[in-house]
């Protein structure tokens, strides 16, 4: 008798852990997001503490070798794709595929449709885009790969060469010169802003030409 | 004539001694050790005994010189450059106090803003009445420490009486850019100075002495160490250690399957460099320079920079 009493005190305290786990679930939203760049792991992991500070997020989770980032956040917020993919690019992080769970079991994801792009239009270019580290690489070729009619971008580290293929009728050199200067990186005709500069993690501060 | 016979082996001898005695030694590539699964950011040395900070698994595993593992301590948020010391310092287990009185592994926990220590498999915290924000390295020497705090730009520095704070964040001579690593020596703290691309030499009352480095195109200096004779900066992105002299002019600049490199640390003749990325152990070992210079056309360590 003992013996069923303190088998269903056990089955009773289980079901009130997993009822209580699946009701804290239900109240939060899940996130995973797929980021490039992780490369200086003083940097990543002072990326990982800051978004540690943020009101209401907890379980922040990232994988400094897959770039797995995860998070959970209250579900009543409402914490949108968008205001997210900003937030990861904000902490400098360069976010690639998103996943959010929501508390409700939908799932939303980032993932475009992508556009096929005719070959016989593609051009060559080369561009110098200013920039120092791996986490600088993972930034620039997302931020060109992700205009318009770009087939390709691949940016060398020590020459600071971009070279991309491109359908010049819907993204243009100068396009390509203004995006990256948003994302923080100069070119030769083109600077970035100081704020956004300013806002790169300490590796990508790469020295500024006047 | 006789006697001036007898002289003349005794003094080729003298003169051969006095040159092998005076020969220049460099460090020469020994071997790379696999570290399985472990991506090491920091070294320290108990005697022989080699323990590895492995931020991106959190936790500190201890290795032969084969690579293996020996035993591992899990559950640290992301522990960085750490160090063997033995200093009367205020601790916590989280429930009471008490002061250490022995030698114990001090790990700065990057996440967690806080500086373990572990003796055995105790573990306690180092109770310091200032706020870090993402240690990033630590150097105990007797009684002293100093721990690089990455992201106030300072040094925080307990003289054996009293913590001192030095530096700002700033470009200038005794400013810092997200130092990363220290370490306290007789009379100096010397500091890896990450994005600034140098280290800087401070007096034990934080006045600022010298810099070296400026000028040898650090894409982020990460870990430094100091030997009775040297100073051995990592060069992170560019896949390098320089070596120092005291003077603070370049003696040798080693490339050989270094990829990423976060620390070094000397152990005997041997110079221990840690590769974070590829997971390895980069081992060079003191050598006579005069050997090498046969074949210094072929080897890459051989860029000399006697300013």
């Amino acid at each position: 008798m003992k013996n069923t009493i303190f088998i269903a005190t056990i089955i009773f305290g289980l079901f009130a852990f997993a009822k209580a786990d699946a009701q804290t679930k239900k109240d939060r939203d899940q996130f995973e997001v797929q980021v490039d760049g992780l490369g200086c792991p003083f940097c990543a992991y002072g990326l990982e503490k800051k978004f540690k500070e943020f009101k209401g997020i907890k379980d922040v989770k990232i994988e400094i070798e897959t770039g797995d980032f995860s998070f959970s956040y209250p579900a009543s917020k409402n914490l949108t794709m968008d205001a997210v993919v900003e937030q990861v690019k904000k902490a400098g992080y360069t976010p690639n595929l998103a996943t959010i769970t929501r508390a409700n079991g939908a799932v939303e994801t980032n993932a475009k449709e992508t556009v096929a792009i005719k070959q016989g239009n593609l051009t060559n270019s080369e561009l110098y885009v200013n920039g120092k580290c791996g986490m600088c690489k993972a930034r620039i070729e997302k931020t060109v790969s992700d205009l318009p009619g770009v087939a390709s971008a691949t940016w060398d580290v020590k020459t600071g060469m971009l070279t991309l293929e491109h359908d010049t009728s819907l993204t243009t050199k100068k396009a390509v010169a203004n995006a990256v200067a948003n994302a923080g990186h100069d070119t030769k005709t083109v600077k970035s802003d100081g704020a956004t500069y300013d806002a790169l993690p300490a590796c990508c501060h790469y020295k500024r030409t006047k | 004539m006789k006697k001036f016979l007898y002289l003349i082996p005794i003094v080729i001898g003298i003169i051969s001694c006095e040159e092998k005695e005076t020969m220049p030694q460099e460090w020469q590539f020994e071997k790379v050790v696999e570290l399985d699964g472990v991506n090491p950011i920091g070294v320290a040395l108990d005697g022989n005994d080699i323990f590895l900070s492995d931020g991106d698994h959190n936790r500190i595993v201890k290795v032969d010189l084969d690579g293996e593992i020996l035993f591992s301590m899990e559950n640290f948020e992301r522990p960085m450059h750490i160090d063997f010391g033995e200093a009367d310092m205020e601790i916590t287990d989280k429930i009471s106090t008490s002061i250490l009185k022995e030698r114990a592994l001090f790990i700065p926990e990057y996440g967690r803003d806080s500086i373990a220590i572990m003796r055995d498999n105790k573990r306690d915290y180092l109770i310091i009445n200032d706020s870090l924000d993402a240690p990033a390295g630590i150097s105990v020497y007797d009684n002293e420490i100093a721990i690089a705090d990455f992201y106030n730009n300072r040094i925080l520095y307990y003289n054996g009486s009293e913590w001192i704070s030095f530096g700002k964040e700033g470009k200038a001579a005794g400013d810092f850019y997200y130092p990363t690593d220290v370490q306290i020596t007789v009379d100096n703290i010397f500091v890896a100075d990450a994005y600034n691309n140098r280290g800087q030499v401070f007096d034990k009352t934080g006045r600022f002495l010298a810099q070296f480095g400026k000028d040898e195109n650090f894409n982020a200096a990460t870990g430094i160490y100091v030997s009775d004779n040297e100073i051995f900066l990592t060069d992170f992105e560019n896949n390098r250690v320089l070596v120092f002299g005291k003077d603070y002019t370049v003696k040798q600049i080693l490339k050989t399957n270094i990829d990423k490199p976060t620390d070094v640390i000397v152990l005997d003749q041997q110079l221990l460099i840690t590769n974070y990325r590829k997971g390895e152990l980069v081992i060079f070992k003191l050598g006579d320079k005069l050997i090498k210079e046969k074949s210094k056309s072929e080897d890459p360590e051989h860029e000399n920079h006697n300013h």
